[in-house]
């Protein structure tokens, strides 16, 4: 399987208030991340908000500068590109943005907005094929013909992101990074989006990064899956495995908080005072908020919230030392290696139960 | 359980000025919907964007801007305190019931934050930037009783402490930007519970979070729920949510309620196409990778509403009857007077009980 996507040692940095005589505070939003993604495997990647994922996306296309760090779309050293090359790089990744309302020029026609990258990537010969190749692309993603000379305030949600999809889709490119695209999409609109991704996967055989929270989503679109807590990678596998068996401690909390139906009515719904409520108490709840990237947690930064390093009697490693990402399952035709960054992981029997 | 529902809305319809002057008209956006909260019980709204679920939540205490908003019909039935009765209501109180629609600006005062309270979507707006989040759950409590400042300040720690912030007499001289997202919900709800209110209305309490935070949020308010013994109204867009909290729910679409019933028997065996459609469209679980079943089309606007059922254009099931005439909202199994075991839907050819779509949908694991 080729690697479409190598990332190397990949941070991205943000400078806090400059003052002279002063070291500045620094936000490591990314920090040390390795990655690979196979051309046709899609990978998700997860984690709360603030953790780092959206800068992860935009830095694999360059639209935030990579503080260090290599990236290799194809072989290509992505990171050494500039001015005339970095533009044709762009031909090869796009990107779809979660608000199909910021994101498309509201003074730009969709016929307007689908040539724009033809031309700039000088794609079409001619007048005549280009304007086929734009019918060609709002059949794609599901919009009538009639919908090209329309403005975008003219379209709703969903419809919307359907011309984001087909403005990325303009180019051909191998990569797509999709930062949320169905988030702000209501549930029936949400089915269509995805259903549309998957479809134009299997004709283009193009590659998504999907950066979502939805961990349902992921689950549903994507072959790995990626857990990234406080700029870190934290866990990554094959999708199956990470949702059936989930090893770090985080993405086990993030799997317990997606909210499901009560299986039966449970002796909770009416309870000793009288309440009718479907209320239960959840096992696995993640306490607290992540803590500050300015000052994250020394050792392991998800230690002030691990339900396992409580349990395991709180290791001093834990605190001391940042676990290193290490491969816990070998490689298999079928599926890539697990990995995962939690000392109770990877030496849980010298330090008690691993549960 | 015959006792008088905490809230009755009956036959509610709301519009909307559209247009310029001259030439207004009024778009129909909830119409005739009536729902029962029973006491202390937690009742769910769920709909998408546009289906009147807001509207309906925010006309209970009046909050809709009059207007563009107009009231058309209706009544919204509000039965007085359970327990003691705190000093400002009194008066407002002294009926069996009272008509929420019917009361004036100063005796809705009465009624606003002190028995029927609500939290909302997005709690950076409605916190106030300027001032420390302990002196605004303080100012609430000095609204509403009369109490020294000193006094108000410790209850405000006290209520921070309950919805579960830590160190929260330190956190309360914290300004809404210090906090989290989830916190700031926190300090939302520690505001709507000041004068332990009969019923929380909250809307949409979790879209703006994180799942994590959300699984937080969802579980202090059952918490709550449960032990102050208050009704709560959870208006979402998420089944899973309001599944996961309410024992009634009510779905809604184009402005009408088209399926209620309590919640587990919504969830494993909806019988409006509508309600299964849309536990088919999202991704479950462990579910596989099979292709997502989409609802076709979109909501219908309010100035196309179809004159028969609004879902038909949408509908796998539509036949010729249902282009023609509007279904009614009946039931179809249990006993209507008990909303926790009756199963209402509006569809003339309902799915049937665990039938084809319900089994399905069993058999994908959504429970």
């Amino acid at each position: 399987m080729s690697q479409l996507v190598e990332i190397d040692h990949l941070c991205k940095h943000y400078p806090l208030g400059k003052r002279l005589f002063h070291r500045s505070d620094v936000v490591r939003a990314v920090e040390d991340v390795t990655l690979r993604i196979s051309a046709g495997q899609n990978l998700g990647l997860v984690g709360e908000s603030g953790c780092g994922k959206s800068t992860l996306g935009r830095a694999v296309l360059r639209l935030t500068e990579p503080t260090s760090g290599q990236i290799r779309l194809d072989g290509v050293d992505v990171t050494a590109l500039t001015g005339r090359e970095l533009v044709a790089f762009r031909r090869h990744a796009q990107m779809i943005f979660q608000d199909p309302y910021g994101s498309l020029n509201p003074r730009m026609t969709v016929r307007q907005t689908l040539t724009e990258p033809l031309r700039i990537h000088g794609l079409c010969k001619d007048h005549v094929a280009e304007q086929q190749r734009i019918v060609e692309l709002v059949g794609q993603v599901g919009l009538p013909e009639a919908s090209l000379d329309r403005y975008p305030h003219e379209f709703s949600g969903g419809q919307r992101q359907r011309i984001v999809i087909a403005r990325a889709l303009a180019v051909d490119p191998k990569l797509v990074v999709a930062d949320e695209p169905v988030s702000a999409l209501d549930v029936s609109i949400q089915a269509q989006i995805v259903n549309l991704l998957r479809d134009v996967q299997e004709k283009k055989g193009l590659t998504y990064l999907f950066i979502s929270h939805d961990l349902k989503v992921v689950q549903h679109l994507c072959d790995q899956v990626a857990v990234m807590y406080l700029g870190r990678i934290v866990e990554q596998a094959a999708t199956k495995t990470l949702f059936d068996r989930p090893l770090h401690p985080y993405t086990q909390a993030l799997i317990a908080a997606i909210p499901r139906p009560p299986d039966a009515p449970s002796l909770a719904d009416v309870s000793l005072s009288g309440t009718m409520t479907h209320y239960r108490p959840r096992a696995l709840l993640l306490g607290g908020d992540p803590p500050s990237l300015l000052s994250p947690p020394t050792g392991c930064a998800f230690h002030p919230r691990c339900r396992r390093y409580e349990e395991a009697g709180r290791p001093a490693v834990c605190r001391s030392e940042r676990p290193p990402l290490v491969q816990i399952s070998v490689a298999s035709a079928a599926s890539a290696p697990s990995l995962v960054a939690c000392h109770l992981q990877t030496h849980g029997q010298n330090l008690g139960q691993p549960g | 359980m015959a006792t008088s529902p905490l809230l009755h809305i009956r036959d509610l319809s709301i519009s909307f000025r559209s247009g310029p002057p001259k030439s207004e008209r009024f778009l129909r956006a909830v119409d005739r919907i009536s729902l029962r909260v029973p006491q202390q019980t937690s009742v769910g709204i769920v709909g998408e964007s546009g289906s009147g679920k807001s509207v309906t939540a925010l006309s209970i205490l009046r909050l809709l801007p009059e207007p563009p908003a107009r009231i058309d019909d209706g009544q919204i039935l509000y039965s007085g305190a359970r327990g003691s009765i705190s000093d400002g209501e009194r008066h407002a109180l002294s009926a069996q019931s009272t008509d929420l629609l019917s009361l004036s600006g100063r005796e809705l005062e009465k009624l606003r934050g002190n028995r029927i309270a609500m939290v909302f979507q997005e709690p950076m707006t409605a916190l106030n930037p300027v001032y420390p989040v302990g002196d605004q759950v303080a100012e609430a409590l000095r609204a509403h009783r009369q109490i020294s400042r000193k006094q108000s300040m410790s209850e405000a720690a006290a209520l921070l402490d309950l919805v579960g912030i830590p160190d929260a007499s330190r956190r309360a001289k914290d300004y809404p930007h210090q906090l989290s997202g989830g916190q700031r919900q926190r300090v939302m709800i520690a505001m709507a519970l000041c004068c332990q209110p009969d019923l929380l209305i909250a809307d949409e309490p979790t879209t703006a979070l994180d799942v994590t935070t959300q699984a937080q949020i969802l579980d202090l308010l059952g918490r709550l729920q449960a032990e102050l013994g208050m009704a709560l109204l959870l208006i979402s867009h998420d089944l899973g949510v309001v599944s996961e909290v309410c024992a009634i729910v009510a779905v809604m679409y184009a402005g009408q309620i088209v399926e209620q019933a309590g919640g587990h028997a919504l969830f494993r065996s909806p019988r409006h196409p509508y309600t299964a459609g849309l536990l088919q469209a999202v991704p479950r679980l462990h579910g596989g990778r099979a292709r997502l079943q989409e609802i076709p089309g979109r909501v219908p606007r309010l100035d196309e509403m179809p004159s028969g059922c609004r879902f038909a254009d949408r509908c796998p099931k539509a036949a010729a009857r249902c282009r023609e005439e509007a279904p009614t909202l009946r039931v179809i199994d249990g006993d209507e007077g008990d909303d926790s075991r009756a199963h209402f839907v509006r569809c003339h050819f309902p799915l049937d009980p665990l039938g084809s779509l319900g089994s399905l949908a069993a058999q994908k694991g959504i429970a």
